[in-house]
């Protein structure tokens, strides 16, 4: 009798873990997060394609998943990062220049304009990784998004190397709090 | 060639049931399995939690056949080897169905109620009383000993290691009434088998033993031999786990006394009980205490052996838990309360043959015991369930969450105690491949700390790397609920004036939050390390007394020591520690050193480590020092 009902047991066993046994697919987690509004991103990794729509204008396509040339003219838009409106921040922009235009054109100069401010230029004599840092008022950092334009006082002419302009070589820009 | 005929069978055909008594055959056997899907049918509902994810995350472990072997077979958890019915369990049913409640559940429900035809039928063979059959099923589902496994997958090791240990001593039975050498080896198959679900299973010599002395005597021999593979799996266990001196899983023999006691007060009234119905529990404990002890004792005295073989039972099976005073788990109760069990439905059975005021009196004693067990089990496992629903909801969410940042830290705002001790304090994001998920700054604050269990603010941010990540936008920020709810930019807003920018004292080499922290001369992490070369520094806060003591924590390949011991030189602000030498010892190391005085008290130390000498891997042209790991001041 008890074998009979282990027999029974077994089988029923079996049957329920082979219906259980039919693989799910991923679960559908939508739902599970209540999310805030899309945000921009405070800083940017110009080698991303995540960031694309923060780049207003003056940027070519990312060049070996990492970075990007810049024309002569580029801006960019960013959002002030926590307490900004309050401490200001520091603008970080991370750029290099290659031996070859830097030999054609001796020296660069950078600059930014933020809401009508145009904040110190900078000028460039040596080629490699460079840095662009300014700090910026917090009375520029009002709202949830600030466009910087950045301007070179010279670049590379259409068909000197390329058929396109060139200014530099864009790896990172963004805004930290003070 | 012609063959002759077959002798025609002789074989007297048993008469066909009747279709009356084939249902109420039937009915009878599943009785027990019914009641067992009425209680606990909101069991298969509930999800995982606490150690279950660590086992969940076996599976990760996995990568070709030695891995499985080590997976399947290398003591873990205190030395446990439970290779049936932990290892196989976890490995096996997410890599057959995916990782679903349902099949483990599933497994769960099937065993219990293989469990409870074995005890019907055990207790019907030796007092041949099918109602005591009936009543043991009923007694022992009922029993609220058994919640804890029904209900929690990691406590599976407890309804499978009775399985076997029933399923054994059914053997046992059959062979002592028959003789026959099938149902010795099945017996012998069983008990073995036994030893992969539970240690526990190790005390099933004893019970066949005392069995066989108190009715069969002629065949104890049989039985002895069982004590070799039980004595031979407790001298390794201890071998390979040695006890712990301190700590839950310490022994305290003692004590083992008020344990046992305790044990039968959970056995009787459960643990579940809840304390407004405290006046209700006293008198029932006290009554089923004098019925049970009190008709063991009688029988005894008219030389009915069969109520203090199952009272032995009991406390036979509870040995090897009453030396732990630190550890006393309600989930250790199954297999000891069927003794309970078969002892009970002998005295149901036997009052049924009693004068009328006596059956009354069992029969409201019973009525009572059903009632109050029945009520406090389908509390306690909705409890168990509403609790494993918050964790799911909680991991679910952090896996969306990381569905929609793929690249920034989790932080979990609002986790209270029992979500932190049943849920993130194992591990479970890790368990789902999800890496990088942490509690708010300050949320220690909130969770009730557990010493003897682990610290909680292992699984904090500090408030440093916190502010670090708000000022670089590395982190997304989740209040725990459902849903759970992004508050990134509130958080960030008021963290950025409330969070201190001090360096933590313990810092996660492999964690990308605290990569400002270390000097440039360390290599990028790799799945959760990270790798220096000969010497690289890092800063970390300061000690706050002279007691607290520098340990570094990390990974050490067999290669790094192959020429002798490896020295590690370490400088704390310029002042130089003594040295310190690694040797080989498994494939990490822990090294301790002492701080100096000027030490204490400081914001921030720079901390330089330097050893004497590096390697090279394969095509890897880096210079290898060592593999980090933690560097922490406590």
């Amino acid at each position: 009798m008890v074998i009979e009902a282990a027999r029974r047991q077994i089988l029923i066993c079996s049957l329920a873990l082979f219906a259980a046994g039919c693989r799910r697919a991923a679960p559908d987690l939508t739902g599970y997060t209540l999310e805030e509004p899309p945000r921009l991103a405070v800083a940017i990794d110009l080698g991303d394609p995540a960031f694309a729509s923060q780049l207003v204008s003056g940027w070519y396509p990312i060049e070996h998943n990492s970075w990007r040339w810049t024309a002569r003219t580029f801006a960019v838009v960013l959002r002030p990062p926590p307490a900004a409106a309050k401490r200001g921040a520091i603008l970080r922009f991370h750029f290099s220049f290659p031996d070859s235009a830097l030999s054609r054109l001796k020296q660069l100069t950078l600059s930014t304009t933020v809401r009508g401010t145009r904040l110190a230029p900078e000028t460039y004599r040596r080629s490699g990784p460079a840095i662009y840092q300014r700090d910026i008022p917090a009375t520029l950092l009002a709202g949830d998004s600030v466009r910087f334009d950045f301007s070179l006082d010279k670049a590379l002419r259409a068909g000197d190397f390329d058929p396109r302009e060139l200014g530099v070589i864009a790896n990172h820009v963004g805004l930290e709090t003070k | 060639m012609n063959t002759p005929a077959a002798a025609p069978r002789l074989v007297p055909v048993p008469p066909r049931p009747s279709p009356v008594m084939a249902i109420a055959g039937a009915a009878y056997w599943l009785a027990a399995p019914f009641f067992c899907f009425v209680l606990y049918h909101g069991a298969m509902r509930s999800w995982f939690q606490a150690d279950d994810f660590a086992w969940l995350a076996l599976r990760l472990e996995v990568h070709d056949w030695r891995s499985l072997m080590h997976a399947l077979f290398a003591p873990m958890a205190q030395g446990s080897f439970r290779p049936l019915s932990e290892r196989a369990l976890f490995l096996g049913l997410p890599w057959l169905f995916g990782v679903s409640r349902i099949p483990f559940h599933l497994c769960v429900f099937l065993t219990q109620c293989a469990n409870l035809t074995l005890i019907t039928a055990i207790i019907r063979r030796i007092t041949g009383s099918p109602a005591a059959g009936f009543w043991a099923g009923m007694l022992w589902i009922v029993n609220s000993g058994l919640v804890v496994p029904m209900i929690w997958i990691s406590a599976y090791n407890q309804v499978l290691c009775a399985f076997f240990v029933l399923g054994a001593f059914w053997f046992l039975l059959r062979y002592l009434e028959t003789g026959r050498t099938r149902d010795y080896v099945w017996q012998w198959v069983l008990f073995l088998a036994g030893f992969g679900a539970l240690e526990i299973n190790a005390v099933y010599p004893a019970l066949a033993a005392l069995y066989t002395f108190l009715f069969a005597r002629r065949r104890l021999g049989a039985v002895l031999p069982m004590f070799i593979p039980s004595a031979v799996f407790i001298w390794l266990h201890a071998t390979l786990a040695p006890l712990p001196a301190t700590g839950a899983y310490a022994v305290h023999f003692d004590s083992m006394p008020g344990t046992l006691l305790m044990y039968w007060r959970w056995a009787l009234i459960s643990s579940f009980f809840p304390l407004s119905y405290i006046r209700f529990a006293t008198p029932l404990l006290a009554l089923l205490s004098v019925a049970l002890v009190g008709f063991t004792i009688i029988r005894t005295w008219r030389r009915d052996w069969l109520p203090v073989f199952w009272l032995s039972w009991f406390v036979i099976v509870l040995l090897p838990y009453l030396p732990l005073r630190d550890h006393i788990m309600d989930y250790f109760l199954p297999l000891p309360t069927a003794g309970i069990a078969m002892l009970g439905a002998y005295a149901v059975v036997h009052a049924c043959s009693r004068p009328l005021p006596r059956q009354i009196a069992v029969a409201v004693l019973l009525t009572l015991y059903v009632l109050a067990s029945g009520a406090v089990d389908l509390g306690a496992t909705r409890w168990w369930r509403d609790r494993s629903f918050d964790i799911e909801r909680m991991v679910m969410a952090t896996l969306r969450a990381r569905q929609l940042h793929p690249g920034k830290t989790i932080l979990l705002d609002g986790v209270g105690k029992q979500l932190f001790w049943a849920g993130v304090f194992h591990h479970p994001f890790r368990a789902f491949g999800v890496s990088d998920v942490y509690l708010t700054p300050g949320s220690e604050n909130y969770i009730e700390p557990h010493p003897g269990t682990g610290p909680v603010s292992d699984f904090v941010l500090p408030s440093g790397p916190a502010l670090h990540a708000i000022k670089n936008d590395q982190v997304v920020v989740y209040r725990v609920g459902f849903p759970l709810k992004a508050i990134t930019t509130a958080y960030d807003e008021a963290g950025i004036d409330k969070l201190s920018p001090a360096p933590p004292r313990r810092i996660d080499a492999g964690s990308p939050l605290m990569a400002y922290l270390l000097g440039p001369e360390w290599y990028d992490r790799e799945e959760g390390h990270r790798w220096m070369p000969k010497r690289a520094t890092l800063r970390i806060g300061g000690p706050r007394s002279l007691s607290e003591k520098l340990y570094l924590k990390g990974f050490l390949a067999p290669v790094q020591v192959a020429q002798g011991a490896l020295p590690v030189r370490v400088t704390v602000d310029g002042v130089a520690l003594p040295e310190q030498m690694l040797r080989p010892a498994g494939t990490w190391f822990q090294l301790e050193f002492p701080l100096p005085s000027q030490a204490v008290g400081k914001e921030e130390l720079e901390i330089a480590v330097e050893v004497g000498r590096t390697f090279l891997v394969g095509a890897d042209t880096r210079p290898l020092g060592l593999n980090f790991g933690i560097f922490e001041i406590r």
